[in-house]
């Protein structure tokens, strides 16, 4: 990691810290739910930074097919990855809310499956990108997954405006719907986690480079050895 | 304050899920450096050989 990283690093866990004591103990308990509203500060901050993912995904897709180069593929793939994380984490958190709140770990809501969905996409994004063979071909193939994948985004923020939905909005057009210290929590919490994401993709994105770098080296390595043999 | 188990396995699953996957990519990557370095030092050493032969039968 270079020095840049190390800053990101340290930024990212100390605004980790800060933001546990704002969730955890600085913000007030909800009148109905009581303290379990401090899971929504995880939950909701976890499910935005995983659609940035998933925008950041579908953004390099587009790239990569209009544009071409190694660089669009690298970060759309890492992005995905890293999205599918936070995805998971977004469904497990939101499960954990769901036991004390609506008596079920799960119910088929609108909004909580239209996020499996998501979950179950980009999963088998990345399950097709191990698949393939190519580097061209196994690039644009997912770039047209991935952005046809992303159609579900737009889907899981409407979803609880088309149809009936118990899940509770916590914004839409009007503004937040919670006091200004729970809104200011909240938003602390996306930035920490958003930040932590950059961080992720930087790591994430130089392992990729590495892994093409062998792949280069290697052709290389056994040309030399082709042209060895060929001398002899 | 209430349902405190909830709480903690809320704050275990984010913290730890996201540690486990910065561990996972760090070790990763080391791996990735390691063979990097020896395909590296494989080019390099052919390039060495075939720099020191040609010397020799340039003589």
């Amino acid at each position: 990691m270079n020095r840049w990283s190390w800053w990101l690093a340290g930024v990212a866990g100390a605004l980790g810290f800060a933001f546990l004591y704002l969730a955890l103990i600085w913000s007030p308990p909800e009148q109905q739910m009581g303290d379990l509203v401090r899971i929504m500060y995880f939950h909701v901050a976890s499910a935005w930074t995983a659609l940035c993912a998933f925008f950041v995904t579908f953004v390099a897709a587009l790239g990569l097919l209009l544009r071409g180069g190694e660089r669009w593929d690298v970060v759309s793939a890492c992005s995905a990855e890293i999205g599918l994380v936070y995805t998971t984490i977004t469904l497990v958190t939101g499960s954990l809310w769901a036991r004390p709140i609506w008596n079920t770990w799960w119910t088929w809501d609108p909004r909580l499956t239209t996020t499996l969905i998501l979950w179950f996409l980009y999963a088998g994004y990345l399950l097709l990108r191990a698949t393939l063979t190519g580097f061209e071909r196994r690039a644009k193939i997912s770039a047209a997954y991935a952005i046809i994948a992303f159609i579900d985004v737009p889907i899981i923020h409407m979803s609880v405006t088309w149809w009936r939905s118990i899940h509770p909005s916590v914004v839409d057009d009007s503004g937040f719907h919670m006091p200004p210290s729970m809104a200011g929590t909240l938003m602390f919490g996306f930035l920490s986690f958003f930040l932590l994401y950059l961080l992720l993709l930087w790591l994430r994105a130089r392992g990729a480079w590495q892994k093409l770098e062998i792949l280069r080296l290697g052709q290389a390595v056994r040309g030399l050895r082709l042209r060895e043999e060929r001398g002899r | 304050m209430q349902h405190l188990g909830f709480l903690w396995a809320v704050s275990a699953v984010v913290w730890g899920g996201t540690l486990i996957y910065v561990f996972t990519l760090l070790r990763r990557q080391n791996q990735l450096q390691a063979e990097l370095e020896r395909l590296k030092g494989a080019v390099a050493d052919w390039e060495g050989v075939r720099s020191g032969g040609d010397a020799s039968g340039s003589r």
